[in-house]
């Protein structure tokens, strides 16, 4: 799962990237308006987390252009906090606003919350057969008994969770799971597949050779 | 007496009115009295004629006794041809409403010239009165009457007419008579004498008691007739009254309806009475400074707001993430050096934000000493000068050799320059340069030159506004907060000068401040170092 935030106090945007990256996701930053909106149009985030107040391009024409061409969830993070701020951001086009100072488990919760949405589930459970993927916890469970993952392993899993039955191409996975700054080698999706395998065991998830995976029911 | 406009508009036309009235009342009055007594007076002397032609006509062909001789048998056939005794007596008729009667004299004596009074009629009443006419309205007592004396020239009396009034005739004394008619009045009678044929003596007798009584009512009636016409004027004179202090009502109505939240209603002037137009457009243009400087707080507010936000955002954010997890001694160094950041950010604000509200309220008080700008501008570059050199730019001072003194607060002015400076270094790239000038051409003054990114023409009357930030991530990035300039333009109000600035893009920016002259007299410069600690 990859966020991108945009957050033009570097403290702020600092703290933010850490929070998200400790509890799992890939995290790109952007500073001012025109690198937030190249980078959402450039990549497929799961989430964006925006401020309003921004320099060279505002929270609200970011969105704005965003909403032309993509229908990534955005959670508005601002320190504006009156009703007619909260109904302008909600009716560009954001999924949900926070206003600061805000709790980081909320902001947490609230990023899961929308990432669970856009991918058409209700609750923060996915049972795939027999596995039981809990999404709050990042925990995957077979029969009550926790499968160890790794960070990286579960967000893969989760990933073709959330598009099971469709293909994810290579390409997609690189693009939720690796920060933009990461280096990362070509096979490195294919490690993480083959320990997913022997790990949850069975079959279930199918590779088509050259584009993708595929996760069944 | 109340303040209520309507009340005191009654009250006065209600006076105005009132006094009007019974001076028209009383003249009135006094005109009706006159007519009154000239109409008695008439009838009294055309009866005093009859008498007298009565009397000639009467003179007997064979006088009597030592004195011409009379027989009042003839004078009273002459008079009227009734029998003897007669029951002499001469009913007034009422006069016509309303007076003045200028033909009721004229009809009385017509009446005893040519119509005889008859039998009976002098008594108590006993029917309608002899003209027929009605007795005026409320009339009391029994009507007024003609009644005479005739003395013989002996004293004796001759002839006196007989009736409810022979009791005061009878106790009258002959008067001393000239041949021309002398009058006696007394409230309730008019008496007419003078001599008669051979030495008579003729008195008649007028009483007034009923036409008194008609006056009376007459007057009662004006009284009445005025205290309604006020009663009435009054009454619809409030009502007037209401209906002009009306609009007022209305204006008062859509003021207290222009609360907080609704500011931006107007009084409506189109359909307004001339004279309360400027009223309401002056009320109108306190509503709209009203609206304008609650937009302008709201604005503050919550600019404040969000400036205060964000570092308090680091500092939730950052402490709420630490505790989330055991972290190494290093990563809560670095956590707690972003904590202090936020907080010196935020307390740069508060500082600021009370340094201005101060300013606002006037709570600052100068210290009236005279400053030497020069020492001003020095102390300041000496502080900054370390933050100079570490953006790479050059700090240059130039003083001049004569001193520019001002009246102030050396902590203030040093906030000024300090705060001109501190924009200086931050808008200029690494080698340019911030210069210092003082100069004392004609009033104090100060500049603070840089050659820096300049400000678009566009940016520069919103330079001094508070949060006003040209480039939002310039402001953010090098710790500023919206608020120097702002206070700049508030100090050096306070210090009566004038602050402006001149901008050139990519040239630089002149801040100029100009300071008045100090007053003469001033307590001489005590201080001049010693606030800028």
């Amino acid at each position: 799962m990859k966020i991108l935030v945009v957050e033009d106090e570097p403290d702020l945007l600092r703290v933010l990237a850490q929070a998200l990256r400790e509890s799992g996701y890939a995290v790109d930053e952007a500073a001012d308006g025109e690198e937030g909106l190249y980078k959402a149009r450039a990549w497929e985030y799961d989430a964006i987390i925006l401020d309003l107040l921004l320099p060279k391009l505002n929270g609200w024409e970011v969105l704005q252009r965003l909403r032309q061409e993509r229908k990534t969830p955005v959670l508005i993070l601002t320190a504006r906090d009156g009703v007619q701020d909260r109904v302008r951001g909600l009716d560009s086009g954001a999924d949900d606003y926070l206003a600061k100072p805000f709790h980081l488990t909320e902001l947490l919760a609230r990023v899961r919350a929308l990432i669970r949405r856009s991918a058409g589930l209700a609750v923060s459970e996915m049972q795939i057969g027999q596995l039981v993927i809990d999404t709050r916890s990042r925990t995957v469970s077979r029969d009550g008994s926790v499968i160890p993952l790794t960070p990286r392993e579960y967000s893969l899993l989760e990933l073709l969770a959330l598009n099971r039955g469709s293909l994810v191409t290579r390409t997609q996975i690189y693009e939720h799971l690796f920060e933009e700054q990461e280096e990362s080698f070509s096979n490195l999706v294919d490690v993480h597949v083959s320990n997913l395998r022997r790990k949850l065991g069975g079959d279930f998830i199918t590779t088509r050779r050259g584009q993708g995976y595929l996760l069944h029911d | 007496m109340t303040k209520s406009i309507r009340g005191r508009l009654q009250w006065w036309y209600g006076s105005i009115l009132s006094v009007a009235l019974t001076c028209f009342g009383s003249l009135v009055y006094l005109q009706a009295e006159r007519d009154m007594r000239d109409r008695a007076m008439r009838q009294s002397l055309a009866a005093l004629d009859d008498l007298a032609a009565g009397l000639r006509a009467a003179r007997p062909r064979h006088p009597r006794g030592g004195h011409p001789g009379f027989r009042g048998e003839s004078l009273l056939e002459n008079a009227g041809g009734l029998p003897l005794p007669a029951e002499l007596l001469f009913p007034v008729p009422p006069p016509p409403q309303p007076p003045p009667p200028a033909a009721d004299g004229e009809s009385a004596g017509g009446m005893f010239r040519g119509r005889p009074p008859r039998p009976g009629v002098g008594g108590p009443r006993q029917g309608p009165p002899p003209d027929g006419a009605r007795p005026p309205l409320g009339r009391r007592g029994p009507p007024d009457r003609l009644e005479f004396v005739i003395w013989n020239p002996d004293g004796s009396r001759m002839l006196q007419s007989r009736g409810p009034g022979a009791a005061v005739l009878a106790s009258l004394e002959r008067p001393t008579a000239l041949p021309e008619p002398q009058v006696r009045q007394t409230d309730q009678a008019l008496q007419v004498f003078q001599l008669g044929p051979a030495d008579t003596v003729l008195l008649v007798h007028r009483t007034l008691s009923d036409d008194r009584a008609g006056l009376r009512l007459f007057g009662g009636m004006i009284a009445g007739i005025g205290g309604l016409t006020i009663a009435t004027a009054v009454l619809g004179g409030r009502w007037i009254a209401g209906r002009m202090v009306r609009p007022i009502d209305g204006i008062a109505g859509t003021a207290a309806t222009i609360s907080a939240a609704r500011l931006d209603r107007r009084i409506e002037t189109s359909g307004l009475e001339q004279e309360l137009v400027p009223l309401a457009q002056v009320l109108n243009q306190t509503f709209e400074r009203l609206q304008l400087s609650f937009q302008q707080l709201t604005q503050f507010t919550a600019d404040a707001s969000h400036e205060l936000r964000t570092p308090l955002a680091v500092i939730h954010a950052e402490t709420e993430l630490a505790l989330l997890q055991p972290r190494t001694a290093e990563q809560y160094q670095d956590i707690l050096r972003t904590c202090l950041r936020s907080a010196e950010r935020m307390r740069g604000l508060v500082d600021a934000l009370l340094l201005l509200a101060r300013g606002d309220a006037r709570q600052l008080q100068l210290t009236g000493t005279l400053v030497d700008l020069r020492d001003v501008a020095g102390e300041a570059c000496a502080q900054l000068q370390s933050r100079a050199d570490a953006a790479g730019v050059r700090l240059e001072l130039i003083n001049p050799a004569v001193s520019a003194r001002v009246a102030g607060d050396a902590d203030l002015l040093g906030q000024i320059v300090g705060n001109l400076i501190s924009n200086g270094i931050q808008h200029t790239p690494g080698g340019g340069t911030v210069r210092v000038q003082v100069s004392n051409p004609e009033q104090p003054e100060l500049q603070v030159v840089d050659s820096g990114c300049g400000i678009a023409a566009e940016y520069l009357p919103r330079i001094f506004d508070r949060f006003y930030r040209v480039d939002e991530s310039r402001g953010r990035r090098s710790g500023g907060n919206g608020l120097g300039l702002a206070i700049c333009r508030s100090l050096a109000e306070l210090h009566g000068a004038v602050i402006e600035c001149r901008s050139e893009p990519d040239k630089g920016s002149v801040f100029t401040v100009q300071f008045p002259q100090p007053p003469r007299g001033l307590a001489s410069d005590q201080t001049v170092n010693q606030g800028n600690g």
